[in-house]
């Protein structure tokens, strides 16, 4: 095949990486002054927002996985049934949208909130008792409770591909417990320990709409960027944030080519869940397992039901408000919610199809160009999306097109984050596609085109239609691009949300999330029953 | 090679959604061909849409839209000098005083005098190069909720220095500047008064006496409302909202916040656009301010009577020339020095 | 349709796959490719089909070079190892599929698929999906698409492989019926000598890359062309002795306690030869006439025979026999002194320095 037709097979890719990637960046780039970065490397409130940034990260990281490890012990060890309704529910905190379990945490720990209604009645004081809300400890919390399902998966995966036999052949040969541990687990956990600590602390470091609902004071990078995305330090400011979110990147990237391999050792054998109970550790387990799960589920059930509890509105009452609300200059809930969804719509349409094409055109090429592809399409799942949006701000906002005001903006940026993740799912499942069926089409008279038409994309569609779904709960969801696009005509759900937060009307702003939540939910989970490559975020 | 019928039908399904909803989105973008655009903050919406519909019934067939893409008059003013090379607009409503100097300097404004100017006195046009016509003005001024302040036993505020006072401490507000253009009225007030490094010190000071920041006039509102706050900068017109019915002011002294109108360099329809100054400084036009809005005309003719319960400032504060050109530094160093500080 | 392979290369990096590959198939007979695991026998076969592309060599069909073409344009058929069944298409569809590919028209696809569900014995069983058919039936639908337009080669990988004794006489009954009925040329890639020869006209034998002999099934079977084919064919034993000239084509083998007389085409001379022999051929005993005797070393109950295993001062010798009643006494003989018989006239004569 000649070096041209190579070309021309990897267009849908070389399409996605300009469009998307190389224009906006270049654009950023191009709007930075070598005086202006300057400044903002020395400028010392740079440095504490950087600091600031950093040393929650870590701490989220830190406390994420401890917190994960006993939970994932008891994943790996025990099965009983309903254990994968269990292990989903768990999820409904990663895939729910961030600002979802804001709220709830507002609801729990606001001044007047349920944790601190309940201690002052229990101690008498007029006086709210904790006061973490709006302060990185609030963002601390919050991270720690999106990302512990996250962390537990991967670290569940780790201590099942610890050999049995070596285990057995520890206990015997060294006695105890904790030497077991040293000798056998920590070996085995460490790769899946380091690359759930990475992802952590990636995705907390790009954090944007917790500072924003729940960080007071206390802000980050990524949201610096957004508050003076119309001024030209700005530029400065995501150009660094670009770098140092494209390192962690790279990291990332470089510890799954080389220490991280999915194992294909045998699991070790199940024990049923009736012996937890059979040991006071076992019961210490059983305890932290069922608190664990509490304090994980209810900053998501607060805000699902808490129209429906509400004490002074009647929940059609509530509903019926915010339908009559004005969002903006004549912008009412219906326009609202008609725009999320049409760009939902038009967003997971076409992401999917550029995301079969890319994986195709990979496919195709094999060899060197599909690990080439591969590794370029992750390096964007835990880059900046601040840097990102005011890259597409400047190049297609003000620059090479004026779309500043239009839903394009939006759905440019959404698409830019949903492609990686779709092709993920959608490559894993393509794999899976045994050589075989590729040989017996051709050895049979296939055209490339044909054998794309009437093997392959049948055999991945599941994964197609799930990435569809995705695609579309991650738009609704979308609070990034949507703040940095949104103006008086052009409102999505999220944003009306974090108005009405903004205007106190936090009943209101429930009663949306509420209704949001459910709708994400409904749309993840139907998706997962397609494919359970969403996680497979490594 | 066929194609079976079921996906087909998902193919038709999935266009004819695609393309439903991209019409949908579209449709409810401004239309922005053959039209006069006048670009303004979002807060004289109001006052602007009005303008534009009286001056489309005298001029019938031409098409004119006001534009504020929700933004507030500095976004809005730099969204004009990023279009410097090709301008959207036709018109800028709503510049402050105190950006003038920035967008002069950008070279993105055409001077034009209108002849209306003559109905004009000579105290209310602010720029002396002749580039910025005024439009309107308000007073900002510092309120209190009356009974609140009368139930703790405290006397009214009168100046900028008593909101230091420790009495009032967790009752204070004002506006965050970086999104409210009442928020940056006040900023510019303190600057004005107490120059940029004395400013900003007594605004770090005050932090400690501020209870929150609201984001703009309605959460403002809802603050005093609610009993948040009880004291804090707005506009003279604001005293006695329905809303909020206790809210008050001694009136000593206050800041005069002067915006204005003017035409765009290189504007592609710039005859009409001229005739649009022209007439937003005619009697006609500024008796829509005050019902309006929250601020009054600049021509003596025009009725003020719905206005007359407002208090006037006996100490009128306006903006010192010498500061211009360094909005954006303040807001910068406000976001740094005393937000998050 | 005559196949012509020409001196076929293919390296996987650094890894020698084939290393000169040659042989042809006349037109209408089948080839069996016999050989080891890892012998390149299936890399052939994928290049014949188009899968693969060779480093150096040709493919010619009746003559013409096919080298250079896509598989689509060989017109081959191929059934491999797993039946590679598209999970997503009916049984139907499966063997439409090649027709579909090469654009027939509806009619005919349907004529042409209801001609080769009869062949193959599937009728009726045309709407059900790989998944929900035996693995026999799954195997029928992969020969059935294999041939469904009507190609001039069919190409087998390994096909009786991972099946059962009773699904594999099954099948290959089946393969058979299709090639009479069809004639088509046919290469059959296997490492079962059994299955080779039951369905090979001819058989080529491959190690390492390379064709080492290629003959007629029966000739194959009886005299295999050198001693590496003769040994991966059975001819296990092995023993080195002088072949006296006795005149024209006879010989005479000396043992160390007896001699054998054979015909030999051989040359004119005492010559020093190695002998190849079957363990089927030989049998031991306590007393009583043998070539050999040695130190019985081990035995073993093999289902169909007993194999007996002697230390001789010339190796170990390997005998098969099939007298049950003989086992149970022979077990207690271990370490014993035996005798082997053995009947030469089936062995494998081969001088000593080559051929």
């Amino acid at each position: 095949m000649s070096l041209f037709r190579k070309l021309l097979i990897l267009t849908p890719f070389f399409l996605f990486l300009a469009f998307f990637y190389a224009i906006p960046l270049s654009f950023l780039v191009g709007n930075v002054s070598p005086t202006d970065f300057s400044s903002v490397l020395s400028d010392e409130y740079i440095h504490r927002l950087f600091y600031g940034t950093l040393g929650q990260a870590l701490l989220s990281t830190v406390l994420t996985l401890l917190l994960a490890l006993p939970l994932a012990f008891f994943f790996a060890k025990y099965s009983f049934k309903g254990k994968r309704t269990l292990e989903y529910l768990l999820l409904t905190t990663f895939f729910v949208p961030a600002f979802t379990v804001a709220e709830g945490l507002i609801v729990l720990l606001g001044e007047t909130g349920i944790i601190n209604s309940l201690l002052s009645q229990v101690l008498g004081t007029g006086e709210p008792v904790v006061k973490i809300l709006y302060s990185i400890w609030a963002v601390v919390l919050a991270h720690v409770i999106y990302y512990v399902p996250l962390a537990t998966l991967i670290l569940e995966q780790g201590f099942s591909s610890v050999e049995q036999n070596l285990v057995d052949a520890a206990r015997v040969f060294s006695g105890s417990a904790l030497r077991v541990f040293k000798t056998v687990y920590l070996n085995f956990l460490t790769p899946y320990a380091v690359a759930a600590s990475l992802l952590v602390f990636a995705f907390s470091f790009i954090t944007y709409s917790t500072p924003m609902l729940v960080g007071g004071r206390f802000t980050t990078l990524e949201v610096e960027i957004y508050a003076t995305r119309f001024r030209p330090a700005s530029s400065s400011i995501a150009l660094l944030q670009l770098l140092l979110t494209l390192s962690i990147s790279i990291i990332i990237i470089l510890f799954r080519e080389k220490s991280y391999a999915p194992s294909s050792a045998s699991n070790p054998v199940e024990e049923p869940v009736s012996k937890l109970f059979s040991s006071p550790g076992g019961i210490l387990l059983a305890a932290y397992v069922a608190l664990l799960y509490v304090f994980e589920l209810a900053p998501v059930v607060i805000p699902v039901v808490s129209p429906f509890l509400d004490a002074e509105h009647s929940f059609t009452g509530l509903f019926k408000e915010l339908y009559d609300f004005k969002f903006g200059f004549g912008l009412g809930f219906a326009e609202i919610l008609l725009q999320s969804l049409a760009i939902a719509l038009i967003v997971s349409v076409v992401s999917t199809m550029l995301s079969v094409a890319i994986v195709w055109s990979s496919k195709v090429s094999g060899g060197v160009v599909e690990k080439t592809v591969s590794i370029l399409m992750a390096l964007p799942l835990t880059m900046s999306r601040s840097s990102l949006a005011l890259g597409i701000l400047l190049s297609y906002g003000f620059g090479v097109t004026r779309l500043y005001g239009s839903w394009i903006l939006m759905a440019i940026g959404q698409s830019a984050v949903v492609i990686p993740l779709a092709a993920r799912i959608i490559e894993a499942s393509w794999t899976r596609i045994v050589k075989e069926y590729r040989e017996a089409a051709d050895a049979h008279g296939a055209t490339a085109f044909f054998r794309l038409i009437r093997v392959e994309i049948p055999l991945v569609l599941p994964a197609v239609v799930a990435s569809l779904l995705m695609a579309f709960s991650s738009s609704l969801s979308d609070f990034t691009f949507s703040t940095f696009f949104s103006t008086l005509n052009l409102m999505t759900l999220p944003v009306a949300v974090n108005l009405l937060i903004d205007y106190r009307r936090l009943s209101l702003a429930l009663a949306l999330t509420s209704l949001l939540t459910m709708l994400v939910i409904i749309v993840e989970t139907a998706g997962s029953q397609f494919s359970r490559e969403r996680l497979r975020l490594i | 090679m066929r194609i079976g019928l079921r996906m087909m039908v998902a193919i038709v399904v999935a266009a004819s959604a695609i393309v439903s909803s991209i019409l949908y989105l579209q449709f409810t973008q401004p239309r922005l061909e053959d039209t006069l655009i006048i670009y303004g903050p979002r807060g004289i919406s109001s006052l602007a849409t009005a303008l534009v519909k009286e001056f489309k019934n005298r001029h019938p067939g031409v098409n004119v839209t006001f534009i504020s893409y929700g933004m507030g008059s500095i976004e809005i003013a730099n969204k004009l000098i990023l279009e410097k090379n090709s301008p959207v607009a036709d018109v800028i409503m709503g510049v402050p005083e105190f950006y003038a100097k920035t967008l002069i300097d950008a070279g993105v404004l055409e001077p034009y005098r209108p002849q209306n100017i003559s109905l004009i006195p000579a105290e209310e046009i602010w720029d002396p190069t002749g580039t910025i016509m005024p439009m309107d003005k308000g007073y900002v001024i510092i309120t209190y909720n009356s009974s609140i302040i009368a139930r703790l036993g405290l006397p009214p505020p009168e100046r900028l220095e008593d909101l230091l006072k420790p009495e009032y401490r967790g009752l204070v507000f004002y506006q965050d500047p970086t999104s409210s253009g009442t928020g940056l009225s006040f900023l510019v007030w303190v600057l004005s008064v107490k120059g940029v490094e004395e400013g900003f010190s007594f605004l770090k000071q005050l932090e400690q006496s501020v209870k929150t920041h609201p984001s703009g006039w309605t959460t403002s509102i809802i603050a005093l409302k609610n009993g948040e706050v009880a004291v804090g900068p707005m506009f003279n017109t604001d005293v006695g909202y329905e809303e909020t019915p206790n809210l008050t002011s001694m009136a000593v002294e206050g800041f005069v916040y002067r915006e204005g109108i003017a035409l765009v360099k290189n504007a592609k329809h710039p005859e009409i656009a001229k005739k649009f100054i022209e007439f937003v400084l005619s009697t006609e036009a500024q008796n829509l301010v005050a019902p309006e809005g929250y601020m009054y005309p600049v021509n003596p003719k025009a009725s003020v009577e719905l206005f007359s319960y407002a208090p006037i400032p006996l100490e009128k504060i306006t903006f010192k020339r010498e500061l211009a050109g360094s909005v954006e530094q303040w807001l910068d160093r406000w976001r740094r020095e005393v937000k998050t500080g | 349709m005559r196949l012509e392979v020409q001196d076929l290369r293919k390296k996987f990096g650094g890894f020698e796959a084939l290393r000169g590959v040659s042989f042809s198939i006349p037109s209408g007979k089948t080839l069996a490719l016999l050989g080891p695991s890892g012998c390149g026998k299936t890399t052939t076969l994928r290049i014949i089909a188009g899968l693969l592309k060779p480093d150096s060599g040709r493919i010619l069909f009746d003559g013409k070079d096919v080298t250079e073409l896509s598989p689509r344009e060989r017109n081959v058929g191929m059934v491999f190892q797993s039946p590679a069944l598209f999970p997503n298409l009916t049984v139907r569809e499966n063997i439409a599929f090649p027709l579909e590919a090469k654009g027939r028209s509806r009619e005919e696809v349907r004529r042409r698929v209801e001609e080769v569900l009869e062949l193959v014995e599937l009728a009726g069983l045309e709407e059900r999906r790989p998944h929900e058919l035996s693995r026999g039936q799954q195997q029928r639908v992969a020969i059935g698409r294999a041939i469904a337009s009507e190609v001039k080669l069919l190409l087998l990988d390994e096909p009786l492989t991972a099946l059962d004794a009773a699904l594999r006489a099954e099948i290959s009954s089946v393969i058979r019926v299709v090639q009479r009925k069809l004639g088509l040329t046919t290469v059959y890639v296997t490492h079962d000598q059994l299955e080779a020869f039951a369905m090979g006209d001819f058989i080529a034998t491959m190690f390492e890359g390379t064709i080492d002999s290629y003959a007629d099934a029966q000739t194959m079977y009886a005299k295999p062309p050198t001693e590496k084919t003769a040994r991966f064919l059975g001819f296990v034993n092995r023993l080195e002795t002088m072949a006296e000239h006795l005149g024209q084509e006879n010989f005479r083998l000396v043992f160390p306690r007896g001699e054998f007389r054979i015909r030999w085409h051989g040359p004119e001379a005492d010559a020093k030869v190695t002998v190849l022999f079957r363990p089927e051929d030989a049998s031991i005993s306590l007393e009583g006439e043998g070539l050999l005797e040695g130190e019985l070393s081990s035995s073993m109950f093999s289902g169909r025979n007993v194999v007996t295993r002697v230390k001789t001062s010339q190796g170990m010798i390997e005998c098969a026999g099939n007298d049950f009643s003989q086992y149970r006494a022979i077990s207690g003989m271990i370490g014993r002194k035996v005798i082997v018989k053995i009947d030469l006239d089936k062995a494998l004569l081969i001088r000593a320095s080559g051929h």
